[in-house]
């Protein structure tokens, strides 16, 4: 399995545990509102995408060049 | 599947016994609370929903994880059923939509496509027998998902600008159609895309799930002494088992299309359109 | 004013029968177009099939919502 599958499995879990609780924090802080945590969830996940595509299509240029170093 | 409304009716509610036809409506749809906790200050309801969702995520997991664990070269059992599944969603859907720089998608849409169809595949399954996506708040997270995934991807890809300005202000109209144009797309593209992704998947397990429920009370209901009862009965009962038969069919079905529109999506978001 | 006609029952089948008239015609024109389409060159299955199932989820959404939107609007 490519060493990545794990790596951007916990970016995602990692993202999507840390901005909720920070949303729940600033929702506690602000006064309980359930939105704020969801809002928390989405922006988590978004960032987490962010990385995960980030790495993939890092890993893709990756093969691209080993490939085209290979056809050389 | 709930047989509640028979049930209320009575065990013995059949074709003469004097009850009406006990049809299923949305309430089939209602399930019980197995176990409820609150947690951060809300309610957390797990209901048969909750579990068979869990056990989806669990087997897909499981079951690709032993697949792909310790790979060889050539390919034996569970990874060659493993990578025929990558293999129908790389060339099949991010390669024939978005086209070469669409590998880096390919884990997202694969773990889409094999969520949605085994939620999906629920509802045929003895003793589980309701599909998990046909309870309207899962087609919602996974349109919602899809939705928080290409906006942001296409204005990190083509700027802010360029990317609402191309879909916003398509190029080659004179200029005085974009005010009645504008408004038309960004209400098609942003506010009705994700709506119909997730009441599409929605509405045809919703269908899929109250026709069988529908035949098979009715093959219940018309069990009594009369000839036309018995008949009747066995009609619906075969009725009742080609449907499932055919949802069998239209859960993949749904399933690749949320995948296939998630895809054009997707790409919608990298290349530029028009 | 004096009431002339009236509707009553089911209201929700017949909205469903309605909304059912739209999509047949639009899927029976993709699923033509499509075989003519493979007819004509039939080593464009693949690209052609895609299409053809991609268009017809799109119109089936329309009957598909036509069916629930009684459960979602109805007494």
């Amino acid at each position: 399995m490519s060493d990545s599958a794990w790596a951007n499995t916990s970016r995602l879990i990692t993202g999507l545990i840390l901005y909720t609780g920070l949303g729940w924090l600033v929702s506690r802080w602000v006064g309980h509102q359930a939105l704020l945590m969801a809002v928390g969830a989405i922006v988590g996940l978004a960032l987490s995408y962010f990385l995960m595509f980030r790495s993939l299509e890092h890993e893709r240029l990756k093969d691209e060049e080993r490939r085209q170093q290979v056809q050389q | 599947m709930s047989l509640s409304n028979v049930v209320t009716s009575g065990l013995d509610c059949h074709l003469n016994s004097g009850c009406g036809f006990p049809a299923p409506g949305a309430e089939i749809f209602l399930f019980d609370d197995i176990a409820k906790f609150t947690i951060l200050n809300t309610d957390v309801h797990v209901t048969k929903i909750t579990v068979l969702l869990f056990i989806s995520v669990a087997v897909i997991l499981g079951f690709f994880i032993y697949a792909f664990h310790k790979p060889k070269l050539v390919p034996r059992g569970a990874q060659n059923v493993g990578e025929m599944g990558y293999v129908f969603i790389r060339d099949g859907i991010a390669r024939e939509i978005i086209g070469k720089d669409g590998d880096p998608y390919v884990p997202y849409l694969f773990s889409f496509f094999f969520l949605v169809w085994l939620c999906n595949f629920m509802g045929i399954v003895p003793f589980a027998q309701v599909p998990v996506t046909s309870i309207f708040a899962m087609p919602v997270a996974f349109a919602l998902i899809v939705y928080i995934t290409w906006v942001p991807l296409g204005v990190y890809k083509q700027g802010f600008r360029g990317f609402f300005g191309g879909m916003l202000f398509p190029p080659g109209v004179p200029k005085p159609m974009y005010v009645l144009l504008t408004p038309l797309e960004f209400l098609s593209n942003l506010i009705v895309r994700p709506a119909t992704h997730a009441i599409r998947l929605f509405a045809n397990m919703f269908a899929g799930h109250l026709l069988i429920a529908t035949f098979s009370i009715a093959a219940f209901y018309l069990l009594s002494a009369s000839v036309i009862g018995i008949l009747g009965s066995a009609a619906s009962f075969t009725v009742a088992i080609a449907l499932t038969a055919f949802e069998a069919l239209i859960q993949f079905l749904q399933a690749y299309i949320f995948t296939l529109l998630a895809a054009v999506y997707i790409s919608g978001a990298l290349h530029a359109e028009h | 004013m004096s009431l002339l006609a009236e509707v009553t029952g089911s209201l929700g089948s017949i909205g469903y029968g309605l909304a059912a008239i739209g999509p047949g015609v639009g899927i029976g024109i993709i699923f033509g177009q499509g075989v003519q389409a493979i007819a004509r060159q039939p080593e464009a299955y693949g690209v052609i099939r895609q299409n053809m199932i991609l268009g017809f989820a799109l119109a089936e959404a329309l009957a598909l919502i036509g069916f629930v939107a009684p459960f979602v609007f109805g007494k």
